[in-house]
């Protein structure tokens, strides 16, 4: 941890933090806030909103949300998410989206998810490359996915139109269980998967994000023609990525022709954090992308 | 002295259709026992323990493992000419070379099992599959059935490489899917006596999520395959086979862990599932759609104790009164519109009726048992279940039941007994049966509870 973090101040300023976020939006599944006084609770969020979102909320500073760097994608965390991607309510994620005709439901779907967003980089760069875009970051560490969310919240605060950032959100969620619970089939054009957590060791390479059998749950959330990214400066995890999608019947590669005209590759090449941290390093990224064929014919 | 004289339950039980043989498993024991309708006797026709020793496995590995790293040294020793290395690496060799030793497990460690765990017959009744404890293998038997000595003869065993958790078959008998504690699925040939290394099986699919069970059912309009998996996440998935790695749709609407599916042999578009919730949801699985839940809550509670049912010390409200409990195994009948299901360490089981055309379930029966309800099976209009007699010893270990078609249900006391007096012969002579610690020498039989998911952070 930082040495100019001390711990006190670091509690201290996550409190008022996890305040303002609670207000401002933090979705909670449980159906009673589904079912009760659904207009209600919305109109009172929405003041909220609206009374805050006059003044610039500051920029949430990264030293007082660190977190160690690793999560068991296995263990029983204290996760929500909702039934089935029927009851998700996406109305506080993306408040600028909410359909003026019924506010318990937003005018698009999300279509493009970063799988382990960390802190959110490649979340803000593709913002305004794709304004009518839902954009969802997903994130297994809670203090990392608090920044994300006060970031946002902050980036929206500063447009003084409340335009910008309005199509990013983010959740904290474990993708490998629970990505089906989000999304419907063929549901999303674009799956992100920047510098995973490698897990060298081989007894834990189940817990690697891209697995043999994790791919057909992708396949599924995956439009036809939908594009899986991958980045990584780990050259094993890279191969491994590489060979399991390759193998796998629903996916093809994309070559670096493609690569190198693709608009997601370049901000991804540049965008995240780890990204700039390897580039600093001067340390190698290697880049694969994966295009969702269609079902081949059912064999009976 | 007290404790030499308690007798261990049946695990599970299996029927075949016509309810004429009984397969049981006792620890790591399995037995065949034949009922003769024409003068009511029951014989002990087959048998079969598995006395594989782990150990072996382990010393395998150990062995292994010494060896890659004498080989990984021994290139040391050719591309390093550098002497103070060259003398570190034959330092090394020299204790390397030594006989591998065994690891034991220290008084604290947790007992290695030998136990069956899970028992399928094939649909066509001409093999039975059961899984091992100890090697972690499918274990699948040929069933001669003119030998009355023993019909059950070693096919093969196919070891894995995480516990197995569930196993189906396909509706062709012609390949085993093994589901695991890992959440990946495997696929063997059920005919084939070639057994693989459990390090180059891949699994044809995979939850992130421990699998609880499996089944496999067919699409009469479309001919289309499915395998269904269920998990510990709620999750019910449902992927076409052979092309498992098409996943064809979720069903979603369970709230707690799953522990059972069945898939009914007179509906082919129905599908009941239950766990650790307080309903029994019946499903088109075809569409996906939940055509009605069960509510067994209010039906459970007097059969509710403390000794089983409150809730782990530490995941305890502050009144110490948080309740848990879940459906152990729910049963469909061959031939009558009705399933049947029991709670977890409760004296009784369910029957529901099924109104084909709507998936609706209504309550008919409630059967209370002497002990607690261990394991439970059906034939053509009957019903079998396993007791809980370690308190008991004099009780039976089995109970009988015929169902008719109007949902009507008798013990049939006669077949009990004949069953009993054969089954307390065996007892006599055969030591698996014997239970000379309560703490140590029991099978987990009241397992299901703990796949409930406490939540850390």
């Amino acid at each position: 941890m930082g040495s100019n973090c001390n711990p006190s101040k670091r509690v201290e300023y996550r409190k008022e933090k996890d305040e303002l976020r609670d207000k401002l939006k933090h979705i909670r599944f449980p159906a009673l806030e589904l079912s009760k006084t659904k207009g209600e609770s919305l109109a009172s969020e929405q003041n909220i909103t609206k009374s805050l979102s006059k003044k610039a909320i500051n920029l949430p500073k990264k030293k007082f949300y660190r977190q160690r760097a690793h999560s068991n994608p296995f263990s029983d965390h204290q996760l929500e998410y909702p039934k089935s991607p029927n009851e998700m309510n996406w109305t506080k994620l993306y408040p600028g989206f909410v359909d003026p005709n019924d506010p318990t439901k937003l005018l698009s779907k999300v279509t493009i998810a970063d799988i382990g967003c960390g802190y959110g980089g490649l979340l803000v760069d593709l913002a305004p490359h794709f304004p009518h875009d839902l954009i969802l970051g997903m994130e297994i560490r809670v203090q990392v996915t608090n920044y994300v969310e006060d970031r946002i919240i902050a980036l929206r605060s500063k447009d003084p139109n409340g335009k910008k950032y309005q199509n990013i959100g983010v959740l904290r969620g474990n993708a490998m269980k629970f990505t089906p619970n989000f999304f419907e089939k063929g549901q999303l054009t674009k799956i992100f998967f920047c510098f995973p957590d490698p897990h060298f060791k081989q007894r834990k390479h189940k817990a690697r994000i891209v697995t043999k059998t994790l791919l057909s749950e992708y396949a599924y959330v995956l439009k036809e023609g939908g594009i899986i990214y991958t980045i990584t400066d780990v050259l094993d995890l890279h191969e491994w990525m590489v060979k399991h999608l390759q193998e796998h019947p629903l996916f093809a590669r994309l070559d670096a022709e493609w690569e190198n005209e693709d608009l997601c590759v370049s901000i991804m090449r540049n965008a995240t954090e780890e990204g700039k941290k390897v580039e600093r390093n001067k340390g190698d990224k290697y880049i694969a992308c994966f295009k969702r064929l269609p079902n081949p014919e059912i064999i009976l | 002295m007290t404790d030499t004289s308690l007798i261990h339950p049946f695990q599970d039980i299996v029927c075949n259709k016509d309810g004429t043989l009984l397969y049981a498993v006792v620890k790591n024991m399995v037995q065949v026992y034949k009922f003769n309708a024409e003068n009511s006797k029951v014989i002990k026709i087959g048998e079969w323990k598995d006395e594989f020793d782990s150990t072996i496995l382990i010393k395998e590995k150990v062995i292994k493992e010494q060896q890659r790293q004498i080989e990984k040294n021994g290139t040391g020793i050719d591309t390093n000419t550098n002497t103070a290395v060259g003398t570190n690496t034959n330092k090394k060799l020299k204790t390397n070379n030594k006989e591998a030793k065994i690891p034991t497990p220290g008084t604290g460690a947790p007992p290695i099992y030998r136990y069956i765990r899970s028992m399928l017959l094939s649909r066509n009744e001409k093999k039975l599959i059961i899984c091992t404890d100890s090697d972690k293998a499918a274990v699948i038997f040929n069933i001669n059935y003119g030998n009355d000595n023993n019909v059950l003869s070693l096919f093969k065993r196919q070891p894995f490489p995480k516990r197995p958790s569930a196993i189906t078959t396909t509706l062709d008998d012609r390949k085993l899917l093994l589901a695991d504690k890992f959440g990946d699925v495997y696929e063997i040939d059920m005919n084939d006596e070639k057994v693989q290394s459990s390090e180059t099986l891949e699994p044809v699919l995979g939850h992130v999520s421990m699998l609880t069970d499996i089944g496999f059912q067919k699409d009469n309009a479309t001919d289309q395959s499915f395998v269904i998996s269920c998990d510990r996440d709620e999750h019910i998935k449902i992927s076409h086979y052979p092309q498992t790695f098409i996943v064809n749709k979720w069903l979603f609407g369970h709230e707690q862990f799953i522990s059972s599916i069945v898939l009914p042999q007179w509906n082919n578009d129905l599908l009941f599932s239950g766990g650790g919730d307080d309903n029994i949801f019946s499903w088109n699985w075809k569409t996906g759609e939940l055509l009605d839940k069960f509510n067994y809550s209010e039906l459970i509670s007097p059969y509710i104790n403390e000794k089983f049912h409150l809730a782990p010390e530490r995941f305890q409200n502050n009144e110490n009164n948080l309740i848990e409990y879940a459906v152990s195994k729910i049963i469909s009948f061959p031939n009558l519109p009705y399933i049947a299901f029991f709670v977890e360490a409760t004296n009784c089981f369910f029957v529901l009726k099924v109104d084909c055309f709507t998936g609706k379930l209504t309550f008919v029966h409630k059967v209370e048992t002497e002990t607690n309800v261990i394991a439970m099976t059906s034939s053509v209009s009957s019903l079998v279940v396993s007791l809980d007699t370690i308190e008991t010893p004099k009780s039976f270990l089995l109970k009988f039941y015929n169902i008719n078609k109007n949902g009507v249900i008798e013990e049939d006391e006669l077949k009990a007994n004949e069953f009993d007096s054969c089954i307390k012969d065996q007892i006599k002579d055969n030591q698996v049966f014997k239970v000379e610690n309560k703490d140590k020498d029991v099978y987990p039989l009241y397992h299901v509870s703990s796949l409930r998911k406490h939540g850390e952070h």
